[in-house]
């Protein structure tokens, strides 16, 4: 009994691990019992008095041992000697816990036939998947279509991943309210309608064949919101609804379980496909980079394009350096008399930006694509992988060289760039919005262009008929409250300007990362309010409906990612000098807050901005070039609203255009890093001149 | 059994495995255990894999002497 020391003190050591000892003797029960009255011997005491145990674990010596995992397979022979205690750990580290049932795992932004609903990718990042979202502004949209095969026909248990969007403000009423048709008929269950927390609703079970068809019927048009649908044959089973589990489970059941994609390798792989990210992509990739262009939209230009719908401010082509600006210049044309925000789609031509990123056979577009996961090692990044939003499927992209243009620091906080961000009194987030006297909204115009292929030819029937719009009890409620827009006896300018403009805006005290659902459901909720407000309670505008609103927000602060210079608002009030001086801003040091006049209660939904003298804009401001790269991951350059910057410098630096030309300065330097095998840092160090002498020159496009 | 790399640092640590006696192949499942008594724990009947499923089992043969 030599090992009994060591038994002990493993037992003592994994005491509270699930851990069982039981040790097996065919000795005679009243002798190992008075044995036991002298040794203490740890765990189970078993007595095999007819040896078929021992016979059928082959024991032919004393002592033997056997490791038998949680799944009841063998994992190891031994000595009870040769056990650690760290080895036990490991092996039952290693053992997969019992099979959960294999439900069917429905995405529906997957669906073939999306009818109106829209795949929303914002939050992806938190959630481990977009949603698809019905964004009718109160008119329900056509149904989200697919067809699903099962392992057989049978009894399935329905769960329906969703919630209550209002909720976190206890609002009534339940707004975004939908069905589940499996072969065209309905569960009884009306789903959206119960939690704050993104959850699964039971659904009830049901008799299905082996092919199913599976609707999601949107029944209000008010932001109702499905990430996935569950059918489990066992319908005891309730699927976790969150977590490390739930990440397992959509792992698990889905394409994300299936190895990435080989994406190729690049010299410089842009991260965000915003106007930052655009410029960057094709000033590199003419000056001979091979250049992946990553975007998580379906279009280019970010808070430019028509789904956001914010008009490129700012200056470009400014002396002494005239050329640089020339690529955002020919990505959006100079304003014109009907240029500004929230117009109409075809005002921010989308097809203008996906034709000039195209047209570069060094770029390589990846659209509808987010990057959320990366490869870094000694503050080098190596790899990203992005992920399809509708399709799920994942692509790895190996660079030489990375952009993080997302505007929030997603590429830098994957890999552990030095960031700030302001967590409260920072700037909100619009979703613009607009009004008019039509027949029907843009969504449901883009559903019957879709239907017929041509998403981008909307049109607009004046409209001379009553539209009316329900009361929205669970909207923010402005009936007895000023919002801009609510005409008054006297006041100028036309009303209906005022009504979803840029200060219609949100989130200045809450994460704008961790709580971006929140605030683009502030403002959804401010939108609704004031037009329930404006149609039912003042009666005006009886022919006008919601004529659009974005879903996509419109951010303007985010993490800011820290570089070798971080700009100051005082920078700009002293015309600081810096050598590397590299992109020209023209904006005033605008930070927005929550306007005090209409900022009544806890979540403020207008803004005002900042506009006294120590704001004031002084002519063009040349911004230093080592605001563009990390200053601790040796290959990350940054453009856009999350360079190193304050949060009061970002005031100013932030309009599109200037953004714009924080890319093209970024294509200027990959391209010199590649060319001296140096890294952006050494760009500033040793190539200086090599980067002006770029900037003087114009960025054409490669000869074809 | 293809057996993960930690186990296999483990056999280095100086582990005695054992290959394939028909009855208790590594890596399936474990013969069965079918005790006459017991102490310090349930009774014997109600010692078995199944009941133990979701714990890892150190299974000890020891004599007294």
């Amino acid at each position: 009994m030599g090992a009994v020391p060591h038994l002990n003190e493993l037992a003592a050591e994994l005491r509270d691990d699930p851990v069982q000892f039981l040790l097996v003797t065919d000795e005679a029960p009243a002798h190992v019992e008075s044995f036991l009255k002298k040794r203490s011997l740890p765990g189970w005491i078993g007595i095999d008095s007819d040896r078929d145990t021992f016979d059928r674990y082959g024991v032919d010596s004393i002592p033997t041992t056997f490791v038998i995992d949680a799944n009841g397979k063998l994992i190891l022979r031994s000595s009870p000697m040769g056990l650690t205690a760290d080895l036990l750990r490991r092996i039952a580290e290693r053992t997969p816990t019992p099979d959960p049932p294999t439900p069917v795992f429905i995405e529906p932004e997957s669906f073939g036939e999306r009818g109106g609903w829209v795949v929303d990718q914002q939050v992806m990042d938190l959630m481990g998947s977009p949603y698809v979202l019905a964004h009718g502004l109160g008119v329900p949209v056509p149904d989200c279509v697919g067809t699903v095969d099962l392992p057989g026909p049978g009894t399935y248990r329905v769960w329906v991943r969703t919630r209550d969007w209002v909720a976190p403000w206890n609002a009534p009423g339940a707004p975004g309210r939908f069905q589940v048709l499996l072969d065209g008929t309905p569960l009884e269950t009306v789903f959206g309608t119960e939690g704050e927390a993104w959850h699964w609703q039971d659904g009830g079970t049901r008799e299905l064949k082996a092919e199913v068809q599976v609707s999601l019927h949107d029944l209000t048009g008010f932001e109702g919101r499905c990430d996935a649908i569950l059918l489990c044959a066992d319908t005891n089973w309730e699927p976790p609804h969150g977590g490390e589990d739930l990440a397992r489970l959509r792992t698990r059941c889905t394409s994300l379980g299936t190895e990435p994609a080989d994406g190729g390798q690049f010299d410089l792989v842009v991260v965000g496909g915003g106007v930052a990210g655009t410029s960057a992509a094709i000033t590199a990739a003419r000056l001979g980079l091979q250049v992946a262009l990553i975007q998580d939209r379906p279009v280019l230009g970010g808070n430019g394009s028509s789904e956001v719908r914010v008009w490129p401010e700012g200056h470009t082509n400014q002396e002494p350096y005239p050329h640089v600006g020339d690529v955002v210049s020919e990505l959006i044309r100079d304003k014109g008399p009907g240029d500004g925000n929230s117009r109409d789609a075809h005002v921010y031509d989308d097809e203008r930006k996906l034709a000039l990123a195209r047209a570069e056979p060094n770029l390589r577009l990846f659209l509808n694509q987010r990057v959320n996961a990366a490869e870094s090692s000694d503050g080098h990044v190596t790899a990203v992988t992005a992920q399809h939003t509708s399709s799920g499927l994942r692509t790895r992209i190996t660079g030489t060289l990375f952009l993080d243009s997302t505007g929030d620091g997603v590429l830098g906080a994957l890999v552990g760039a030095d960031y700030e961000i302001t967590p409260t009194g920072h700037m909100g987030a619009s979703n613009l919005w607009n009004v008019a006297a039509t027949s029907k909204n843009e969504f449901q115009l883009r559903c019957e262009c879709d239907d017929e292929g041509d998403p981008l030819s909307l049109a607009f029937d004046q409209s001379t008929t009553p539209a009316p719009f329900p009361r929205c009890p669970w909207a923010v409620d402005l009936s007895e409250r000023n919002f801009p827009g609510r005409q008054k006896k006297t006041g100028g300018g036309n009303p209906l300007a005022k009504l979803g403009a840029w200060f219609w805006e949100s989130g200045f005290d809450l994460d704008p990362i961790q709580d971006m659902e929140r605030v683009r459901d502030l403002n959804l909720r401010a939108m609704y309010g004031a037009w329930d407000t404006l149609k039912n309670v003042d009666g005006q505008y009886p022919n006008h409906r919601l004529k659009w609103a974005a879903y996509i927000a419109g951010k303007r602060e985010s993490r800011r990612l820290m570089g070798d210079v971080i700009l100051q608002g005082d920078d700009f009030r002293n015309l600081t000098r810096f050598p590397d001086a590299a992109f020209p801003c023209s904006w005033h040091l605008d930070l927005h807050f929550p306007e005090p006049a209409y900022h009544e209660d806890s979540d403020p939904f207008i803004a005002g901005y900042t506009h006294s003298a120590e704001y004031r804009y002084q002519g063009p401001y040349w911004a230093p070039y080592r605001t563009l790269y990390s200053r601790n991951i040796d290959n990350l350059f940054m453009a856009g609203r999350n360079i190193s910057v304050t949060h009061e410098a970002l005031g100013a630096v932030r309009v599109m255009r200037t953004c714009g030309m924080m890319g093209e300065i970024v294509g200027r330097a990959a391209s010199l890093c590649i060319r001296h095998e140096a890294t952006p840092r050494e760009i500033y160090s040793q190539h200086l001149d090599d980067l002006k002498q770029l900037m003087e020159e114009r960025i054409t496009p490669a000869l074809r | 059994m293809r057996l993960p790399p930690t186990l296999l640092r483990g056999a280095a640590l100086g582990l005695l495995l054992c290959a394939d006696a028909p009855a208790q192949r590594l890596g399936h499942p474990a013969p069965a255990i079918d005790l006459e008594h017991a102490f310090q724990g349930p009774n014997a009947e109600a010692i078995t894999l199944e009941s133990l499923r979701g714990k890892l089992l150190v299974l000890e043969f020891w004599a007294t002497w």
